[in-house]
C-alpha cells in the first residue's frame, strides 16, 4: 500500500514538474492571467457589493461575510482552471480521436493517469486572489479564525474539491456517449455559479436544492462558515460524507463507462 | 450592390447549417450562462421585505427572465478568435474572399440566433403568465425600439470586440484586453445588477459609456423601466458608440492590414 502510494506520489510530481515545463514556454500568459485574475475579483465583488448598497445582508451574511464566500468562490474557480479543466478537455479529445487507447494500455490506474496529468500554472493567480479575497475579509471583520474552524477548515476545502472533481468526472464521462459535444465540462457552471453567494440568500428550495441534491453549498458557503467560526459539527462531517458519496459515485460512473468503452477508431 | 446582399446571404446560410449540425453544443454554451438565475435568486429573497430602488420582486424576475434571453440575442464572442486568426495567418484566406472578411464575423453569430428562442421563449412566458407582478411592455412602439436597441448593443458588442482583437496585427497579447472589456461588460452593462440600482453616481456615468447600450438599454425598454421620453436620446447615445467604434475599426483594420505580415504564407 505505502508502495502504490510513493509511486503515485512520484509520478504526481513528475506530471507537476512536466507542466511547468511546458507553462514556462508560455510566460507572457501567466503574467496576463495574473491581471485579469485581479479584474475578475473586481467585477464579481462589485456585483455582490451592489446587494448591500440596499440591504444590510443577504440571508444571515453581510458583505465582508458574504466577500469569504466569493474568495472561496475565486479560489475553487482557479482550481477547476488549473487542475481540472486541462485534464478534462484533454479526456474528451482522446475519446474523440480514439488516443484514450494509449492511456488505458499503461500501468497505472486509467483514472489517475487521465485526470491528474496536467496542471495550468496560470491560473494559479486566481486562486491566491480568492484567498487574498478571504484574507482582507478577515481582516475587515475582525475576526480571527477559531482554530476548530482552521482544522476544519482544510478537511471542508478538501472535501469541497473531490465534490467539483465528482461532479466534472460524471460530465466527462457523459463524453463517452456524446462523443460530438465537446464542450459538455461547462454544464459545471450552470450549477458552480449558485456558489458565488451564501446558500442561505436564495429562497427556500433553491436553498435545499443546492445542499442536498446538487452539494454547492458544500463548496463555498460551508467552508466560509467554518472560516466565521459558526460550522457545526454535524454540516462540516455532513460535507465529508457528500464527498465521499459523490466520488464513490462519480468513480463508478467513470468504470461503467470504461467497461463500454469500444474506442474511436478500432 | 445587389450582389453584395446576396454573398452576405451565402455567408448566413452556410453558418444556418452549421449551427444546426453544432445546436447540442450551442445549447451546452447557453445552459452554462446561469448568472442571471443566480442574480435574480438573491434579489426575489432581498425584496421579498419591500421594493428595491424601485424594483419589486416580480419587476427583479421579468428583468433577470429577459436577460437571460437577450445577453444570447445581442452578444457575439468573437474577438479571441479573430485576434487568434491574426496572430497565426488564418485570416489569410478570408482576405482573398470577394468581400470585407469582417463580414464573415459580424454575421456568422446571427444564424444561431433563433436555436435560442424556442429554449428562452417559453420558460419566460410561463412565467410572465403564471407568476404575479411580472410585466413586459408589450405595445408596438417598444418592439420597434427594442428592435433598434438591440441591432445597437449588437452592433457595439461586435464592434468594441473587433477594435480590440485587430490590435493583433501589432501586438502577440490581444486577447486578455478583450477579456478585460468583457469583465467591465459583464458589470456595467446590466447583466450582472440592472444599473438603476448602482449608487446613482455611477448610473448617471453609465449614460456616457458605451457598456449601458450594449445590453441594458433593450432590457429597460422592454421591462417598461425607462420612460418613454428618455428613448431617444438613449438610442441616440448608443449610436454615436456605433459611429464611435466603427471609426476606430476601419482606421485600425486599414493601417492593420498593412502592417500584417501574413504568418505562414
Amino acid at each position: 500500500m505505502v508502495e502504490v502510494v510513493r509511486r503515485y506520489g512520484r509520478l504526481w510530481w513528475l506530471f507537476l514538474l512536466n507542466s511547468l515545463a511546458v507553462e514556462l514556454e508560455y510566460r507572457a500568459a501567466m503574467i496576463s492571467e495574473s491581471v485579469l485574475a485581479l479584474s475578475r475579483l473586481g467585477w464579481q465583488l462589485a456585483g455582490i457589493w451592489v446587494f448591500f448598497v440596499h440591504r444590510e445582508r443577504i440571508g444571515t451574511w453581510t458583505l465582508w461575510e458574504a466577500a469569504v464566500v466569493l474568495g472561496l468562490f475565486i479560489f475553487f474557480d482557479g482550481l477547476i482552471e488549473a487542475f481540472f479543466r486541462p485534464n478534462m478537455e484533454a479526456i474528451i479529445e482522446h475519446i474523440r480521436t480514439g488516443t484514450l487507447d494509449f492511456v488505458l494500455l499503461k500501468p497505472v490506474d486509467a483514472q489517475f493517469l487521465a485526470t491528474v496529468r496536467w496542471v495550468r500554472f496560470r491560473h494559479f493567480g486566481d486562486m491566491l486572489a480568492g484567498m487574498g479575497l478571504i484574507a482582507y475579509a478577515l481582516l475587515r471583520l475582525r475576526r480571527t479564525p477559531p482554530l476548530w474552524g482552521l482544522v476544519s477548515l482544510w478537511a471542508l476545502m478538501l472535501a469541497a474539491a473531490v465534490i467539483l472533481y465528482s461532479i466534472l468526472l460524471v460530465l466527462v464521462t457523459l463524453a463517452f456517449w456524446f462523443v460530438d459535444v465537446t464542450n459538455i465540462i461547462e454544464l459545471v457552471w450552470s450549477v458552480y455559479e449558485a456558489g458565488r453567494v451564501p446558500v442561505d440568500a436564495f429562497p427556500d428550495v433553491v436553498r435545499v436544492v443546492l445542499t442536498f441534491i446538487i452539494p454547492i453549498a458544500f463548496i463555498t458557503t460551508v467552508p466560509a462558515e467554518a472560516l466565521l467560526g459558526r460550522v457545526t459539527p454535524t454540516f462540516a462531517s455532513l460535507s465529508l460524507f457528500m464527498a465521499t458519496i459523490s466520488l464513490a459515485i462519480s468513480t463508478g460512473f467513470w468504470r461503467y463507462a470504461l467497461r463500454h468503452y469500444t474506442s474511436a477508431s478500432s | 450592390m445587389m450582389r453584395l446582399w446576396r454573398k452576405l446571404a451565402a455567408i448566413l446560410v452556410v453558418y444556418w447549417a452549421r449551427a444546426l449540425e453544432y445546436r447540442i453544443v450551442i445549447l451546452i454554451w447557453i445552459l452554462a450562462t446561469t448568472v442571471p438565475l443566480v442574480m435574480m435568486g438573491v434579489w426575489m429573497q432581498l425584496a421579498s421585505t419591500g421594493d428595491i430602488g424601485g424594483y419589486s420582486r416580480g419587476d427583479f424576475i421579468a428583468y433577470y427572465m429577459a436577460n437571460l434571453l437577450l445577453l444570447h440575442l445581442v452578444s457575439t464572442w468573437h474577438g479571441p478568435e479573430l485576434s487568434r486568426h491574426i496572430r497565426q495567418g488564418e485570416l489569410n484566406p478570408l482576405l482573398l474572399k470577394p468581400f470585407h472578411p469582417l463580414w464573415i464575423y459580424a454575421l456568422r453569430p446571427l444564424p444561431t440566433k433563433p436555436l435560442r428562442l424556442p429554449i428562452f421563449l417559453p420558460p419566460i412566458i410561463l412565467v410572465a403568465w403564471l407568476v404575479p407582478g411580472v410585466h413586459y411592455d408589450l405595445r408596438p412602439i417598444t418592439w420597434l425600439a427594442l428592435g433598434i436597441a438591440m441591432a445597437v448593443a449588437y452592433a457595439i458588442t461586435f464592434l468594441a470586440q473587433t477594435a480590440l482583437a485587430l490590435l493583433a496585427f501589432w501586438m502577440a497579447q490581444a486577447e486578455p484586453l478583450i477579456v478585460l472589456w468583457f469583465h467591465l461588460r459583464m458589470l456595467f452593462s446590466g447583466y450582472l445588477v440592472p444599473i438603476a440600482l448602482f449608487p446613482e453616481s455611477v448610473t448617471r456615468l453609465l449614460f456616457w459609456l458605451p457598456f449601458r447600450y450594449t445590453l441594458s438599454l433593450p432590457l429597460e425598454i422592454i421591462t417598461g423601466k425607462l420612460p418613454q421620453g428618455e428613448w431617444l436620446p438613449a438610442l441616440g447615445m448608443g449610436l454615436a458608440w456605433v459611429a464611435f467604434f466603427y471609426g476606430v475599426t476601419w482606421l485600425l483594420w486599414r493601417a492593420g492590414v498593412r502592417a500584417y505580415t501574413a504568418v505562414g504564407a
